[in-house]
């Protein structure tokens, strides 16, 4: 919430103290102990107006601009994990900051950073996920995942090569930073490119793909 | 049309300066229960807006009961001086009896105070919410201003008496 909504707030509560305080100078000067005689002048209607009519007008336009949807008070916000995501991609993320260091991610982190059984395999109509396909370079976090997850599944990793085959883009290679803690077997050195495509590849390919189609 | 229509009704010019009379009662009355609506409004908005910025207390209870028993007394006072206006209308017969208008009046003048003081209160709690919403954006970003104050307060404090 905007602290202008607040602003907003505090002067529609300050045009409600000046009108009623208007009421009150005109309880106070002619309505208390009223009597036959008392004569009010004629300058009561032109000041009301401006002092009553007026201020309420302009207090329930600034009630109707808090309670508008745009940049009012039901104006919908972005949801909190995407806002996450904005703020690592253009910050460089927490673990983009230390590369190659090996800190193990967070159990959330490698969750999130699993991909689905059609990325894997390549297939073009994989989910697009907007957030992969803004990066331009591999995170090592998400090499040393690839790490945990060739010694898990070795077959996966023909069925990602054909993929990349079918997407049809010409492969780079990117360093590997696999993590001081990762047990490194003979197939996950550094390995020519045909043999050892990256994952973080595979979802730029599938998300070119995607934005293309 | 209308005026011709309440002269054959009534047969007399007076009348329709009566239902004049009348109206403007009626019309005091709807203003002062869109009064107390507006009360309601801001009161509640800003009970809202500490609540959205986690600024949940007991109090808050205490304001809005506080504020429906002003509204509640603010409401009685709007019935009781419409009924008293019309009363005197009746009974003076538009003003040519001597019947006294200073309790209808009286009447007006307890809404008119008792609804600036609560706007008067209510001013105080947008200020208190301006001011909750301000320092909660400040507080997302931890500086070491408190932990300077805690430095810099008996330094401050002690230093007139080290020239004793």
């Amino acid at each position: 919430m905007s602290a202008q909504l607040t602003r907003r707030f505090l002067a529609a509560s300050l045009l409600n103290l000046i009108r009623s305080t208007w009421e009150l100078y005109y309880a106070i000067r002619y309505l208390v102990n009223y009597n036959r005689s008392t004569v009010i002048p004629q300058y009561i209607g032109v000041v009301e107006p401006i002092l009553y009519t007026w201020v309420t007008v302009s207090m329930f336009g600034l009630l109707f601009a808090i309670g508008f949807k745009r940049n009012g008070l039901w104006s919908q916000q972005q949801p909190p994990q995407q806002q996450g995501i904005i703020a690592n991609s253009s910050a460089g993320g927490a673990f983009t900051s230390m590369p190659g260091q090996g800190i193990p991610p967070s159990s959330a982190y490698v969750l999130y950073q699993q991909p689905t059984q059609a990325e894997l395999t390549g297939h073009a109509t994989s989910p697009w996920r907007p957030e992969l396909s803004g990066a331009s370079y591999p995170n090592p976090n998400q090499h040393y995942y690839w790490a945990q997850h060739q010694q898990q599944r070795p077959v996966v990793q023909n069925q990602t090569q054909n993929a990349v085959e079918v997407a049809g883009e010409p492969y780079r290679w990117v360093p590997t930073d696999v993590a001081p803690g990762v047990p490194v077997s003979g197939s996950m050195g550094r390995l020519s490119p045909q043999q050892q495509p990256q994952v973080t590849q595979v979802y730029e390919v599938a998300g070119t793909l995607d934005q293309k189609t | 049309m209308i005026l011709t229509v309440v002269i054959q009704v009534y047969g007399s010019t007076d009348i329709p300066l009566e239902i004049i009379d009348r109206l403007d009662d009626v019309t005091a009355f709807l203003s002062s229960i869109a009064d107390v609506v507006i009360l309601l409004c801001l009161v509640e908005l800003a009970l809202s807006f500490l609540r959205a910025l986690g600024n949940d207390s007991i109090y808050h209870r205490i304001i809005r009961y506080s504020d429906l028993f002003a509204i509640a007394v603010l409401f009685i006072l709007a019935i009781a001086a419409l009924g008293e206006d019309e009363a005197w209308l009746t009974n003076s017969d538009y003003g040519r009896f001597r019947v006294s208008r200073t309790t209808a009046t009286n009447l007006y003048s307890a809404y008119d105070i008792i609804y600036w003081i609560t706007s008067l209160a209510t001013v105080s709690l947008s200020t208190f919410v301006l001011y909750s919403s301000i320092r909660k954006k400040h507080m997302r970003s931890v500086s070491s201003a408190p932990w300077t104050c805690l430095i810099l307060l008996p330094v401050l404090t002690f230093f007139p008496f080290t020239y004793l």
